[in-house]
């Protein structure tokens, strides 16, 4: 027997349903060709490039296997960019959060300038990073900056923030915390807000308050959120590169192996040295450290929730 | 439909018909009203049109240049050129050093670079080597062999036996920039300024200032010792090449080894650590570079002439001398042209030649001085005038006898060797524990030469 209206045919599907399933594919077709154009294909061909001995002037560009791949191994400044973009993104991602949580649980409350506070963090994230890099480059001056000037009513003596290789890469990662809290404060009091008010109402009958009530129930109903924020963070601190490129730009900057991070040697090796095979390479690694972070947060995130 | 509201269709829409067609008259003056509005739009779209066929019928030259100093003069040029060739343009374009020349790089190959550029021999090579950038066509070289440059400065733009761009200048021969109102304060002769490295430091270190608590508020000497990039090297080898090394040495057969590892290499880097740290004559915390010479930060340092333009701008009352480089082991300055380039040959490339023999000629020459304070590399210029009017060109175009030169290496790997070894230069330049550590600092530079030479090998370009 048939029901009514619908007709067996391919995989089970009703001509019906298989013409609503073409029209969905139908209509993501163009977003996904985009997807294609704009991101597979420059992986597709980024690795491909890896392969050869590919400059970016020059017609000779020979197949060479995985000698790039070689060749990082022992590239001291390939080491030294994955240790500071590490030390970089970890510290950003953790930092990040641990600041902005405690805000964004503040924020949710019941605090009366509570979206005039979220505009005044939100402000820095929508700030162009160039501008603001270029303010934070003077914030930091040893001589003329106001961090030292402030530091100057304590006591303290003049210091060299992008100077000193042990400060420059933590000067580097306040300024990213600063500039992405906004963002990461939105998001999270997006999750506070979507958490159901009957939980609490049960834990408060429970006699459940403080950091109980925030352990048992805020923390584990937010961990979707969580998850979001922590892989767009790590996969934003991965990826800096324009405060690097300002802020060591000129004779009065940062030093370039104190924080050379691997976007920058990325940089450097394409288009200072031509050298865009090898670049690829270092492109390619960066691609499977993010992929493998990311799959590794899913996984730690998914199995607590 | 009455008289007064109708009217004969007079525009002759109708005529096919053979019949006359009667319009209402609201129609007609709507009509009218648009046609009114139309008008205007057409007239405008046309000369849009109009112009857009003009300026498409002009021919526009790129210019670029990693000097912002340069600008004026190159506008200068293209304003002079445009008098005697009507309906050629100019647009001039200029960044900072490291911009350009990434800029440049990228867009060379792909077809979308200037008409004509100014660039390092360090960065030319590659675009030589990789054949992005013509021999001079027979014209261009013709000037450049007519006797107005150095057989040096003829040789150093010869690859292969071909020339390639044309010397605008001398880009990199340094000298002493010295304060005279310090060195008074400081009971220093300013009539004697330094003549060796060793007598730099020791007049450096009464000439640094410092606060209550002992820091740098106004450097002796100000050194690079910051920043990365391949100045920092550049700068280095000032001292380095005096000192009797140098970075890179050939070996013959177009091979090069590094001259780092060695006693001068020892010596030089020892003289930076000992001006930082030991004698504390500068500070990586105080300006730096030109901008502490002319705001009176620092009362030494070694550069090119184009500061003496920038004095001149910026703090004209400025009262300072500018010596000779200090002599050590060896008494070298580096020199080298500095030159402009055509791109490939297009549809713009007889102006594009035409301009730069222009651009490169005698009467450019003397507004190169004065609108840049660059220094012309042609021999045929009138150095006596210049130097009467602004006395501290003197040892730029008039260098003593005795003082040679040295010039970057022509080869494609050097900006790669320059550009690592600032980065561990600065590492070294910060390390506090190479004061009298003598086993520490020939350490590092065992460390850089290693580093050198492994770039030379990748190059193919090492050679014992």
């Amino acid at each position: 027997m048939f029901e009514m209206g619908r007709r067996p045919g391919f995989l089970g599907y009703s001509s019906f349903e298989r013409s609503k399933i073409a029209f969905c594919y139908l209509a993501l077709l163009p977003i996904l060709a985009l997807f294609a154009i704009l991101r597979i294909i420059p992986i597709i061909e980024t690795f491909w490039l890896s392969l050869y001995d590919w400059k970016l002037v020059g017609s000779v560009r020979p197949f060479i296997g995985l000698a790039n791949y070689q060749g990082l191994i022992g590239d001291e400044q390939f080491w030294l960019a994955i240790k500071n973009t590490s030390l970089y993104a970890g510290a950003s991602v953790i930092l990040g959060l641990t600041i902005s949580l405690p805000i964004a649980v503040a924020l949710a409350g019941k605090m009366k300038l509570s979206p005039f506070y979220q505009a005044i963090y939100f402000l820095p994230f929508i700030t162009p990073m160039v501008p603001m890099a270029v303010a934070w480059k003077w914030i930091y001056d040893p001589r003329y900056g106001i961090l030292n000037y402030i530091l100057s009513f304590f006591g303290m003596q003049p210091i060299g923030w992008l100077i000193y290789p042990e400060i420059a890469i933590w000067a580097l990662i306040a300024m990213n915390v600063w500039k992405n809290l906004g963002y990461n404060i939105v998001l999270l009091l997006v999750g506070l807000r979507n958490i159901p008010a009957v939980y609490y109402e049960a834990a408060s009958i429970d006699g459940a308050a403080g950091w109980s009530r925030f352990r048992h129930i805020t923390f584990p109903l937010l961990k979707p959120i969580l998850l979001y924020v922590l892989v767009t963070s790590t996969i934003n601190a991965f990826n800096v590169f324009t405060q690097v490129y300002v802020m060591t730009l000129g004779s009065q900057a940062a030093p370039g192996r104190a924080v050379r991070v691997l976007l920058y040697d990325i940089y450097e090796n394409g288009f200072r040295y031509f050298r865009m095979g090898y670049a690829s390479a270092e492109a390619v690694i960066l691609t499977l450290i993010v992929l493998a972070l990311t799959l590794v947060q899913f996984k730690l995130v998914k199995s607590e929730a | 439909m009455g008289g007064d509201q109708t009217r004969i269709d007079c525009f002759g829409i109708n005529e096919g018909l053979q019949v006359p067609m009667i319009v209402p008259a609201q129609n007609l003056e709507g009509r009218k009203r648009r046609m009114k509005r139309i008008i205007p739009l057409v007239v405008l779209i046309a000369t849009m049109i109009a112009m857009v066929s003009v300026t498409a019928s002009a021919k526009t030259i790129n210019i670029w240049t990693g000097f912002p100093e340069l600008e004026p003069f190159y506008k200068w040029a293209g304003a002079e050129f445009a008098k005697s060739h009507p309906g050629v343009n100019f647009q001039v374009l200029s960044t900072s050093l490291r911009e350009f020349e990434q800029k440049l790089t990228a867009a060379i190959p792909t077809g979308t670079g200037p008409d004509v550029f100014d660039v390092g021999p360090y960065i030319a090579i590659k675009l030589i080597d990789a054949g992005l950038l013509p021999p001079n066509p027979p014209e261009v070289d013709a000037h450049l062999k007519g006797g107005a440059w150095s057989k040096f400065s003829v040789d150093y733009v010869t690859i292969g036996g071909k020339t390639y761009g044309i010397p605008l200048m001398n880009g990199s021969r340094a000298a002493l920039f010295y304060n005279k109102k310090m060195f008074r304060e400081a009971g220093l002769d300013p009539n004697s300024p330094p003549a060796t490295f060793p007598d730099l430091l020791q007049a450096a270190t009464k000439l640094t200032k410092y606060d209550s608590a002992g820091n740098v508020v106004r450097s002796g000497h100000s050194m690079r010792i910051s920043g990365g990039g391949s100045g920092l090297t550049e700068k280095f080898r000032f001292v380095l090449h005096n000192a009797g090394g140098d970075v890179i040495v050939p070996t013959g057969g177009g091979k090069w080894r590094n001259d780092l590892d060695n006693e001068a290499g020892q010596r030089a880097l020892q003289y930076y650590i000992d001006s930082i740290h030991k004698y504390k004559v500068d500070d990586p915390q105080v300006r730096h570079d030109s901008e502490a010479f002319v705001t009176e930060s620092t009362a030494m340092f070694l550069r090119e002439s184009w500061v003496i333009g920038e004095i001149k701008s910026k703090n004209p009352k400025l009262e300072y001398g500018v010596a000779p480089m200090p002599k050590w082991e060896r008494w070298d300055t580096l020199a080298q042209p500095w030159s402009v380039y055509m791109s490939a040959e297009g549809a713009k490339s007889k102006e594009v030649r035409e301009f730069i023999n222009f651009l490169t000629g005698k009467e450019a020459a003397a507004k190169l001085v004065e609108l840049s304070g660059w220094i012309p590399d042609r021999l045929d210029f009138d150095w006596q005038s210049l130097v009467k009017k602004t006395p501290q060109y003197q040892v730029f175009v008039n260098p003593p006898k005795g003082m040679g030169f040295f010039a970057d290496p022509v080869m494609p790997a050097f900006d790669e060797v320059q550009t690592k070894v600032a980065d561990r230069l600065v590492e070294a330049f910060l390390d506090k524990k190479l004061v009298n550590n003598q086993e520490g600092i020939k350490r590092v530079v065992h460390e850089i030469g290693g580093l050198i030479d492994s770039i030379l090998k990748r190059y193919g370009a090492y050679g014992k």
